[in-house]
């Protein structure tokens, strides 16, 4: 797998946690997707790929 | 209840050391936490800065409003910045005075706290050695930025998530080696914390739990091998296979002071380059001879501190630093007055750039004697060097008749019959006037007089006026 292909997945798998924490209102599952989002940032970051500088408070799962 | 009583330490360690922490086996194999970073040439490394600098600059002048007013003050725009050249030349520089001053205006951190209060997940402080600590934020994501770096040093020396790390560390409010903790959470090891205990406790704790790498200053790792000695105790024949130290000068910056540790503790020493405020930014080449700074978490430059230019390579000058891992106050062209010496390769293979020997001194410490500029390191070097001459020192800088001084008190080592002190004093005179031509007051002190600590060893003190000294002491 390339580099890009790695960086497209991460970007996916972000996407595909903000969708599974959307309104369920449960604390327990909000704040483990919230630690995964921000692993998956920073896998991102280390790939060389400049996201947001606050992923805590910015998209996809900042809201 | 003790602590799985029922499975003897060393089973349980080669155990764990199959799985290394779940890496599978080519990650294992990697010479690199990070092989595609730690490697990636210079051009793809400073355009990749170079991104990170303008979208920090931007998001800065937006919303915090002291880099607002730096920025507007120096008449310039985040989209004015084009190259790192531009960012060096034209982006104001700043200092932790700047911090120390907002946040006594705005306490706790000041108008440049990045993120809502909620959101500060550790609060620390440097030591305030002058009088005024700097309160220092960090969110949740901070911590894991702040650990990796250290995961790099460990990794490079030799360490692996199988290993336990014992922690010769009080766990107080001082930022240190909590971030060395965040770095193993982040690396996968073992945790064993020493938190209360006195020196002859921890040297019976890592008896008894047998812990593999021991974190601590250099100094106090020293302190607490002299400590093992008088109890009895062989420290080279422990468990512990590598040392790590940071906070002070320590067996990167001092291959005496590597020397001793390694023989004390019959392991490998490594050191990592921390500032509390910062990151643990600059973790050890595994060739012992330097660290590298994280290029992932920081950009760095080294600038001529009396003309404000970049020196060349291999030159000395004053580290500058603009940090990506600190966003609950983030840190833009930061002077840290700390003197290194840029290289821009290593046998080693790593492309971040390193600094020879670690730091070298600090601008504030640097004295002149007759044109010659002296590093205090260097006399230390001298010192750890020197038969009969213990690590337990201080440098005392002084001004006299217009000219900067220093004074040396050491502490022979106790087998040294004290009618030789004075001997070896000249010695020891000699010896730093032969390697760095100036003659400097040395003096030999009673063994056991000079004070001992356990987290940053104070060795320097300066007594000149204010005015004769280059910027303030770090905290």
């Amino acid at each position: 797998m390339t580099i890009e292909q790695r960086i497209e997945k991460l970007k996916q798998a972000r996407i595909l946690i903000a969708d599974a924490v959307a309104d369920s209102g449960i604390p327990q599952l909000e704040s483990t997707l919230r630690e995964a989002d921000m692993n998956l940032h920073w896998a991102l970051w280390n790939l060389g790929e400049v996201a947001e500088l606050r992923p805590e408070l910015e998209t996809p799962m900042g809201n | 209840m003790g602590l799985r009583q029922n499975r003897p330490w060393d089973e349980w360690g080669k155990t764990v050391s199959t799985l290394q922490g779940f890496l599978s086996a080519r990650a294992q194999k990697s010479k690199y936490w990070n092989e595609l970073t730690e490697t990636l040439p210079r051009k793809q490394l400073d355009a990749l800065h170079l991104k990170k600098i303008r979208r920090l600059l931007a998001f800065a002048y937006e919303h915090n409003e002291f880099y607002r007013k730096k920025l507007d003050a120096a008449g310039i725009k985040p989209s004015d910045i084009n190259s790192l050249e531009e960012f060096k030349r034209k982006v104001p520089l700043t200092d932790k005075t700047d911090f120390i001053h907002l946040q006594a205006e705005q306490p706790p951190y000041g108008p440049t706290q990045n993120l809502p209060y909620d959101l500060i997940a550790h609060h620390a402080e440097t030591s305030g050695t002058t009088g005024v600590p700097l309160a220092i934020p960090y969110s949740m994501y901070d911590t894991i930025r702040y650990g990796e770096s250290w995961t790099y040093g460990y990794w490079a020396l030799g360490i692996r998530p199988g290993d336990s790390f014992y922690f010769a560390f009080s766990w107080g409010n001082f930022a240190g080696f909590w971030s060395a903790y965040w770095g193993v959470r982040r690396f996968g090891g073992k945790v064993i914390s020493g938190g209360g205990l006195d020196t002859k406790g921890h040297i019976a704790a890592i008896q008894r739990l047998k812990p593999t790498v021991l974190i601590s200053t250099p100094t106090f790792a020293l302190r607490m091998a002299e400590v093992a000695r008088e109890m009895g105790v062989d420290l080279s024949q422990s468990s512990i296979k590598f040392t790590y130290h940071a906070g002070e000068p320590g067996p990167t910056a001092l291959p005496a002071m590597r020397k001793q540790l390694e023989e004390a503790w019959g392991a490998k020493a490594g050191e990592l380059l921390g500032i509390a405020e910062i990151d643990a930014l600059a973790p050890g080449c595994p060739l012992a001879d330097g660290v590298h700074v994280n290029e992932m978490n920081v950009f760095s430059w080294v600038m001529d501190p009396e003309t404000g230019e970049e020196v060349a390579e291999g030159e000395i000058g004053e580290h500058i630093v603009t940090s990506f891992a600190n966003n609950a106050q983030p840190l833009i062209n930061y002077r840290t007055h700390d003197l290194v010496r840029p290289r821009n390769s290593c046998g080693c293979g790593r492309t971040w750039t390193k600094f020879e020997g670690s730091v070298l001194g600090r601008t504030d410490f640097m004295f002149t004697v007759r044109g010659t500029n002296v590093y205090p390191t260097a006399i230390e070097n001298l010192l750890g060097e020197t038969a009969g001459v213990s690590f337990h020192y201080e440098l005392v800088l002084d001004r006299e008749k217009g000219n900067d001084v220093m004074d040396v008190r050491f502490e022979p080592e106790k087998d040294v019959p004290q009618d030789q002190w004075p001997m070896l004093a000249r010695h020891v005179a000699d010896k730093i006037h032969k390697a760095l031509h100036v003659r400097l007051e040395v003096t030999a002190v009673e063994p056991e007089s000079l004070p001992r600590y356990d987290l940053k060893t104070r060795r320097i003190f300066d007594r000149r006026p204010k005015e004769f000294r280059r910027a303030l002491e770090r905290n």
